[in-house]
């Protein structure tokens, strides 16, 4: 097993990652930007090294003095979280030549799902449903185009290959916004991530996000295990996910889950990951994405299941063999998590950073918190805005509903603002109740956003 | 041996990089050693990794000398200390030296790559932080320079 592995990463999924090594005995690196140095993961961690200035291109995204790091405290392993470098070929290809385990699949499979182009092509060859839509990258100039989106037909929504997370997308809803849509999809992408290349989606009206979380070893097992339902979402940003989801019958699980199971031996797929897909009102389910890394809301599946996602992606990652079949993943009860970001819900989400003057998290039965807040802590501006995730188990949907209710309330915070208040209106409204909700839930039902 | 010997061998110890001194005449002798030095039969590394953490960790908010403030040079990356261009070579500055403007007074070595450590001021060096072979952290102070013009 490792001895030593350092995290590459911060906030609160630094600390998730700490207490699953903590817990198998090995040591660990908290590594952190001079904006961090007094961040909850530093403190937790064995050893800390000083990665960079504030920003994170000069420190969390920093390879060479993350790797260095890694050199000098004897690290024999790097976690790389989600985001940052969790899905960057460079980083693990690095972590390779440096003789450091990267925990975390192949190079290849992250270049192969990270390629959202390349993705879909391959899961069409692979006999796996995926959102109609193009295959190939497109060419502004290309006159096929306007005949392509009219037979896929409107509205359509145009992506970036190399997007992800809800990010570089522009929805079509005719042919006289097409090609201006398309040039500025281009250029956004460009910007954003340093590929210009964008493909065509049909765009599923009144969908949902059901996605599946898998495990494998490198010996070709691989396991599902109950869906997460992520419908609700602001700007294609999750704020409220629940397993397993309320429109999801036990055939229909298994369907899905084997075909989530395809999608990941198709790309020799080890260690943990996602595969997403779009569920229509007709109960047809389409492939959207994969997502290479561990997940904000893996807890969600854990408290469902009674799994230690994490310390299974390290086990994994030491090439230890899974131990059970995905008939044998059990659910217990029901569980929904809720993202608490430190925004302000009035002022349209405005980034609400700062000193937590007092702090009272919540308790009692079936109530997890996973975060790297503390009283006195100051967030600071520089970073993702999630600053804690709320998390309740309940033998029904009904009674986590009622706990989730419970937990926002007892949540006490003041010195900064959050989306508290917003998930407590979610929770409280009785379209969410009823389990019949699509991805326009808070558009239409909460806010005008 | 009077008060004043014994303060000169001090200030010798403190201005210089001498880290043990050892004195004898006919009617006295003295010891001396410097207080910080953690002689250790380990490796650099071996130590840090056992101590759980690199040297220099504690934040200094201005860095003083005499009670003077003094400029920090800072390690602009992570990665191994080292003071000379090899075990061969002799170090590249010393405790009480004078330094240019761009002089380069450090290497640090990561992944292999050796990058230098300029000099950003003009002045004296009054203290060398690290210890030759030690790793170091983005930001962790190196040298304290005392860039005020002697009276």
């Amino acid at each position: 097993m490792f001895k030593k592995i350092l995290i590459a990463n911060r906030g609160e999924i630094a600390v998730r990652i700490i207490r699953a090594c903590n817990e198998l005995g090995i040591k660990t690196v908290a590594v952190h930007s001079e904006a961090d140095t007094d961040a909850l993961h530093v403190k937790m961690a064995d050893e800390s090294i000083c990665i960079g200035p504030a920003p994170a291109t000069d420190s969390y995204l920093n390879v060479p003095n993350i790797i260095s790091a890694a050199t000098i405290t004897g690290a024999d392993a790097i976690h790389p979280g989600y985001g940052f470098l969790a899905e960057n070929t460079y980083f693990a290809d690095v972590c390779e030549s440096c003789k450091i385990k990267f925990i975390g699949p192949s190079k290849e499979a992250i270049q192969k799902m990270g390629d959202k182009i390349q993705a879909r092509k391959l899961m069409e060859k692979a006999g796996i449903p995926i959102v109609p839509g193009t295959t190939e990258p497109l060419k502004l100039d290309d006159p096929e185009i306007p005949k392509i989106a009219k037979k896929i037909g409107y509205p359509i929504i145009i992506k970036a290959t190399a997007g992800g997370g809800g990010k570089g997308m522009r929805i079509v809803t005719s042919e006289e916004t097409l090609k201006m849509a398309i040039s500025t999809a281009q250029t956004e992408a460009k910007a954003a991530f340093g590929n210009d290349q964008v493909y065509i989606e049909k765009l599923i009206e009144e969908p949902k996000h059901i996605e599946f979380q898998i495990a494998a070893d490198k010996f070709g097992n691989t396991v599902y295990f109950p869906e997460r339902e992520c419908t609700v979402q602001r700007k294609h940003q999750k704020m409220v996910e629940e397993s397993p989801s309320p429109v999801i019958d036990n055939n229909l699980r298994k369907k899905m889950g084997r075909i989530a199971v395809k999608a990941a031996k198709s790309v020799n797929y080890t260690t943990v990951g996602t595969i997403e897909f779009i569920l229509d009102k007709k109960g047809d389910f389409f492939f959207l994405e994969m997502n290479t890394r561990i997940q904000v809301e893996h807890p969600v599946t854990e408290m469902t299941t009674q799994t230690d996602l994490v310390k299974e992606m390290i086990k994994l990652a030491n090439d230890e063999k899974l131990k059970y079949d995905s008939e044998d993943i059990g659910i217990f009860g029901h569980s929904i998590e809720c993202r608490i970001n430190a925004e302000d819900s009035e002022k349209d989400f405005l980034p609400s950073p700062g000193k937590i003057e007092s702090l009272v998290l919540p308790g009692g039965p079936g109530v997890r918190i996973d975060t790297h807040i503390y009283d006195g802590y100051t967030v600071p501006p520089y970073y993702d805005s999630l600053i804690a995730k709320v998390i309740v188990n309940g033998r029904n949907r009904q009674e986590s509903i009622i706990r989730m209710r419970r937990a926002l309330k007892e949540f006490r915070i003041s010195g900064i603002k959050t989306t508290i208040p917003i998930q407590t209106k979610i929770l409280q409204h009785d379209v969410f109740q009823k389990g019949d909700y699509y991805t326009n839930f808070i558009v239409k039902h909460i806010y005008g956003v | 041996m009077q008060t004043e010997e014994i303060k000169k061998f001090l200030e010798l110890i403190k201005n210089t990089d001498i880290e043990e001194l050892f004195w004898e005449s006919n009617d006295s002798k003295i010891s001396l050693k410097r207080a910080d030095v953690t002689a250790s039969q380990q490796s650099p590394q071996q130590e840090q990794q056992k101590n759980g953490q690199i040297e220099g960790q504690k934040k200094q908010d201005t860095p003083m000398f005499n009670g003077k403030t003094v400029t920090s040079i800072k390690s602009p990356i992570v990665g191994i200390f080292y003071r000379a261009e090899s075990s061969d070579h002799p170090p590249l500055v010393m405790e009480g030296g004078k330094v240019i403007s761009g002089q380069r007074v450090a290497i640090i070595e990561a992944m292999k790559i050796m990058r230098d450590v300029l000099s950003p001021v003009k002045g004296k060096i009054v203290k060398i932080l690290v210890e030759n072979g030690h790793p170091v952290q983005y930001g962790q102070d190196l040298f304290h320079i005392d860039t005020e013009e002697p009276k």
